[in-house]
């Protein structure tokens, strides 16, 4: 039997005992043989890995019984490694591939006939970190809120946050002076007590209320009406007012507005007319600009109010910052342009838990005097210890989501894997969730996991504004929280109850050391689960080793928002 | 697994050792993931009976003498067929690998 027979029934498994010797006997002597007969097996081990198991569930499954084996740890600096060598040979031929294979089969066989076989299915379901969401179709969007003043909703518990996508539907405003600016390019200033509806980017209905509108040129063509009228805008800006008790006024401060009644034809109003809508006409009266909301004075306020609200926030971190149980404090002020480190603001904090900042620039927070931390690129990253394990923990932080691309966004994940260690998520679907390691050895499977526990925190119409995302975590009794801008949005347990490690973290990203087994088997992948970069900002990040109840969280939202 | 089973009969093979070493360098050194990736993006360019016999032989776990039979080959045929592809994959893989 020649040297390359034996080699090849060592890989096909069919080797009888006189041969495996032979073959010992051969490869000791012989460097090439010994190269020749590991490449072999080798690429049979894949094979059988691949083929078996086209998406490798199998092949994760030995890397973790490996693992478990604590076969790797044995291993240090092998002193033979064969490798796979290219010669000048093959990288001429290997672009041929698929025709050379074909000669091979062919030569001497003439044609062969093969019954098609299904490709394998997958009973077994690899489960890293568990399926990710879809995210609920929300109604599409028609305007953005952005600014509020003031403001007193009619319905709190509904009420649109500053910053947030709004879909075409009724806005009701106690008090208070909103910014709204549709998609269409209209922006609309809206003075309560106000009844307003949107109903598409170029229209609205005003029921109640005054109103300001800014219509630049490429929104010219906007709509908004009142009960018994309607006007056109012909690019210009103008002011309306809708009384329960008087009647109907528009006044035009630019441009032009077509205006009509349900008994009167259209007519045209220039800049510096108003017209007060009498029973059945339209009357002359004075313009009155200064009885409108104005959007440089809405700016000053919203301005002034945002720097009252930022200093009330401050006192509000420096109180929490000196909780005995907060183990880190970021909050993004004082911080200079140039600064690549993150300060943790706690009396506590010790020095690996000042993070230290890879890619992410410095950029606009929640108020004008306020920095934050921008996410966009696939590095960027924040990266700090919190060594301990914990049986309480309370993560806090508000962010901007810009938008979600991965399956898996991260907040926090951790860069090694201990019984306890988190990640703390954001799913494509727009689901807040938490998973923790159990078993370290079994993280591509289910069992080496608790969770996940998940609540919808993210919209469509969520995206690129400010967000206050809470998740807390109890050991004792193995319950996980979710929040969102104060209110409870999922809740959970963990059964095996174990203590939170953080350890070494990164917000924002996925920076494994590489030998836990699910970031193998990620790295394997095109794109399934690999990438897990945050995009959007990062305003202030806060980690307490107790469990915060929901009114305290509330209650910070409340103190937070912008 | 087979291989190593066959290897286990023989009292001073090297093979085994050979075997171990190298898979436990590639998984050290994080190639394991990457060479199974590499293998996967060389079969996609493998078709016709080429890609029938390996996934006979791999997927559905035929035997030698199985394929032989249908081929109307003799099994040793089969084997060094087996033995070719294995060498072209392995070069396939190899390339993959150097030129990332």
């Amino acid at each position: 039997m020649t040297p390359e027979e034996l080699i090849a029934r060592a890989a096909d498994g069919t080797l009888t005992p006189e041969e495996a010797a032979q073959l010992a006997t051969a490869c000791r002597g012989d460097a090439e043989m010994l190269r020749a007969l590991a490449q072999h097996i080798a690429t049979e081990r894949l094979l059988h890995a691949v083929e078996r198991d086209p998406l490798g569930h199998s092949a994760a499954q030995e890397i973790v019984l490996r693992l478990e084996q604590e076969r790797v740890a044995a291993v240090s600096a092998p002193g033979f490694v064969p490798r796979v060598v290219e010669s000048a040979r093959r990288r001429v031929w290997l672009p041929r591939l698929a025709l050379a294979a074909a000669i091979l089969l062919f030569a001497g066989m003439g044609a062969l006939f093969f019954k098609k076989t299904p490709p394998p299915k997958l009973d077994d379901v690899f489960v890293a970190d568990g399926p990710t969401s879809v995210r609920a179709e929300s109604p599409a969007a028609v305007a953005v809120l952005k600014r509020t003043v003031g403001v007193e909703w009619a319905n709190a518990a509904d009420a649109p946050a500053t910053g947030e996508m709004l879909s075409a539907g009724w806005l009701k405003l106690r008090a208070g002076t909103v910014q709204i600016e549709f998609l269409g390019g209209a922006r609309l200033l809206v003075e309560g007590p106000a009844e307003i509806r949107l109903d598409s980017e170029g229209a609205a209905f005003l029921q109640s209320g005054k109103v300001s509108a800014y219509v630049p040129e490429p929104a010219r063509g906007f709509k908004l009406r009142a009960p018994g009228v309607d006007i056109v805008d012909l690019g210009t800006a103008f002011g309306f007012e809708v009384g329960a008790q008087q009647p109907a006024e528009v006044h035009v401060f630019d441009g032009a507005v077509s205006l009509s009644s349900t008994t009167t034809a259209p007519r045209e109003l220039p800049a510096g007319k108003a017209l007060r809508l009498d029973g059945q006409s339209f009357r002359d009266i004075p313009v009155r600009p200064a009885d409108f909301p104005n959007g440089e004075a809405l700016a000053r306020q919203a301005d002034a109010e945002g720097r009252t609200r930022a200093k009330e926030w401050q006192a509000e971190m420096t109180r929490l910052a000196a909780d005995p149980a907060t183990l880190l404090s970021y909050t993004f002020e004082n911080e200079t342009p140039w600064s690549r480190t993150v300060k943790n603001r706690t009396p506590r904090a010790t020095d690996e838990s000042h993070g230290a900042l890879v890619g992410a620039a410095w950029t606009g927070g929640r108020w004008p005097t306020k920095r934050a931390l921008e996410f966009r690129s696939l590095g960027d990253r924040l990266r700090f210890t919190i060594p301990e394990r914990r049986d309480a923990l309370t993560l806090m932080t508000w962010v901007r989501v810009d938008s979600l691309p991965n399956d898996y966004n991260s907040l926090l994940l951790p860069s090694q894997y201990v019984p306890g260690s988190l990640h703390w998520m954001l799913e494509r679907g727009g689901e807040l969730r938490l998973t923790m390691v159990s078993n370290p050895a079994r993280t591509l499977f289910k069992d080496g996991w608790d969770g996940p526990v998940s609540g919808p925190a993210v919209s469509n119409m969520d995206f690129g504004r400010w967000l206050f995302l809470a998740t807390t975590y109890d050991a004792i009794t193995g319950t996980v929280t979710h929040y969102r801008d104060g209110q409870q949005i999922g809740q959970g347990k963990f059964t095996n109850r174990l203590g939170a490690v953080l350890g070494p973290v990164e917000f924002g990203n996925w920076g494994t050391d590489g030998t836990t087994p699910d970031t193998v088997w990620t790295r394997s992948q095109k794109s399934y689960q690999r990438t897990r970069n945050f995009v959007g900002r990062l305003d202030e990040l806060t980690i307490l080793a107790r469990v915060l109840p929901p009114e305290e969280i509330a209650r910070l939202y409340d103190v937070g928002r912008p | 697994m087979e291989i190593a089973s066959a290897f286990s009969t023989s009292h001073e093979s090297c093979a085994p050792a050979v075997l171990d070493m190298q898979l436990d360098a590639d998984f050290h050194a994080g190639r394991e993931s990457e060479k199974m990736h590499a293998l996967r993006e060389c079969l996609e360019e493998l078709d016709g009976p080429a890609r029938e016999l390996i996934r006979e032989r791999y997927a559905d776990g035929a035997s030698l003498d199985d394929l032989a039979a249908r081929l109307g080959r003799k099994t040793s045929t089969v084997s060094m067929q087996l033995h070719r592809l294995r060498e072209l994959l392995a070069g396939c893989i190899g390339q993959r690998l150097a030129t990332p």
